[in-house]
């Protein structure tokens, strides 16, 4: 049993904030499997892509929200927490409280964490390996274009 | 793969000066994006991966050279105050390096490589057929709109436009089993020269060359993308319907 799962097993009443994200991350690959969704962000976004996950429950939802640069370097992330009527919001760069109280839509992210943790990290890593292709693809397709766009103002100039 | 005796060296102190001549291009060998090699620099061409716009160039020490830029006379400013500014196509990169073969000076060669071990063909061009099925093609440009679809690019259904170099495709996907592809050939005293494809017709292959060696190089991404998504929705599905059956 790994520590993070052994914490989670034991803290009935606290989370960490840091365990919480780490839970979303992996998580939140298959809330939203369609991970493509931060490339298409890419396009409209420039040089900064924004994707965001949702775990949704019983009256509640946890939103992981992150921010990657071009070449797919996670920059930020943060967790938007929305239950009772109540919206919270933790940055990993922020200062925040290395603990919080667990409440009901954290439990239920944890046990669906905990149930599925094998194909989930599985899916993590499957996805991680689609993105790091992406990307790639994305530099070339870019590069290529490029390419051809000098070479079509060198023909309008009369270079041929 | 072009097969390239890994021990051939090449003598770029000449390289700037060398005009390739159908682009009078100037070619910069860069040892990274900052530094440019230094003239008479030997460098090792070990190997050289068949791929438009990642040529894997190393130096004598092994070290990569991340790429290899070019700039046309003339064309615009940075080509004016002789900053690299684009990659080579495969078509220049064969030609230039077929210019540092001619131009290099042989005593220098001869100094860093003994003569008999230099190769008498370091390129050798792939073989080509002589015409393709347009069904390959299809298969080509399905890859392309594939990954126009991963990268989420707006595209219209009936027409979609490849940019290769200096060719432009434009794809008119009729029906599921009919197909033209619009080759525009962009010549100096033409504006276009258009040629139609409609299948089952064949194509002769050097026309849409580019893009089955642009098709070539990331079909094997692709493949791998297919089979991991496949099982991403494969557990995916195992989740929910265990999930569904708990509750």
């Amino acid at each position: 049993m790994s520590k993070l799962d052994r914490r989670l097993k034991q803290s009935n009443k606290n989370v960490r904030l840091a365990d919480l994200l780490q839970i979303m991350e992996v998580v939140g690959e298959v809330l939203d499997h369609n991970y493509r969704s931060e490339l298409s962000a890419e396009h409209k976004n420039g040089l900064i892509i924004k994707g965001s996950k949702r775990f949704g429950g019983k009256g509640g939802s946890i939103t992981l929200c992150r921010t990657f640069l071009e070449d797919g370097t996670l920059l930020d992330s943060k967790v938007d927490i929305y239950e009772n009527n109540q919206f919270r919001s933790f940055a990993l760069s922020g200062k925040n409280p290395r603990i919080v109280e667990k409440t009901p839509i954290m439990g239920e992210l944890i046990e669906f964490y905990t149930r599925f943790k094998g194909p989930l990290t599985r899916i993590c890593s499957l996805a991680h390996e689609c993105h790091k292709i992406h990307s790639k693809l994305y530099t070339a397709h870019m590069n290529r274009k490029q390419n051809h766009e000098t070479l079509e103002m060198n023909h309008k100039r009369g270079y041929n | 793969m072009i097969e390239i005796n890994p021990n051939k060296k090449f003598i770029p102190g000449e390289l700037i000066a060398i005009q390739d001549p159908n682009l009078r291009i100037p070619a910069f060998f860069l040892k990274d994006k900052k530094r440019m090699a230094m003239p008479k620099e030997p460098l090792t061409l070990s190997q050289y991966e068949e791929r438009v716009l990642h040529p894997n160039v190393v130096d004598s020490m092994g070290h990569p050279l991340t790429r290899i830029y070019f700039g046309l006379s003339e064309c615009c400013e940075e080509c004016r105050t002789g900053k690299p500014h684009f990659v080579s196509d495969i078509r220049t990169f064969y030609s230039v390096f077929a210019s540092v073969e001619d131009l290099t000076d042989p005593k220098e060669v001869t100094k860093e490589t003994p003569k008999e071990e230099q190769p008498t063909l370091p390129f050798v061009e792939k073989e080509y057929p002589k015409d393709a099925n347009l069904v390959d093609v299809a298969d080509a440009i399905a890859a392309h709109q594939e990954i126009c679809r991963i990268l989420g690019t707006k595209s219209s259904s009936f027409v979609q436009d490849l940019f290769f170099g200096r060719w432009r495709f434009s794809v008119y996907k009729r029906s599921p089993d009919q197909l033209s592809v619009e080759e525009i050939s962009q010549d100096k005293n033409a504006i276009a020269n258009y040629t139609s494809y409609t299948t089952p017709n064949s194509v002769p292959y050097e026309n849409v060359r580019p893009l089955m060696d642009y098709y070539m190089s990331i079909i094997e991404d692709l493949d791998k993308v297919s089979k991991y998504e496949e099982e991403i929705k494969r557990l995916y599905d195992a989740i929910q319907v265990e999930r569904a059956s708990h509750v």
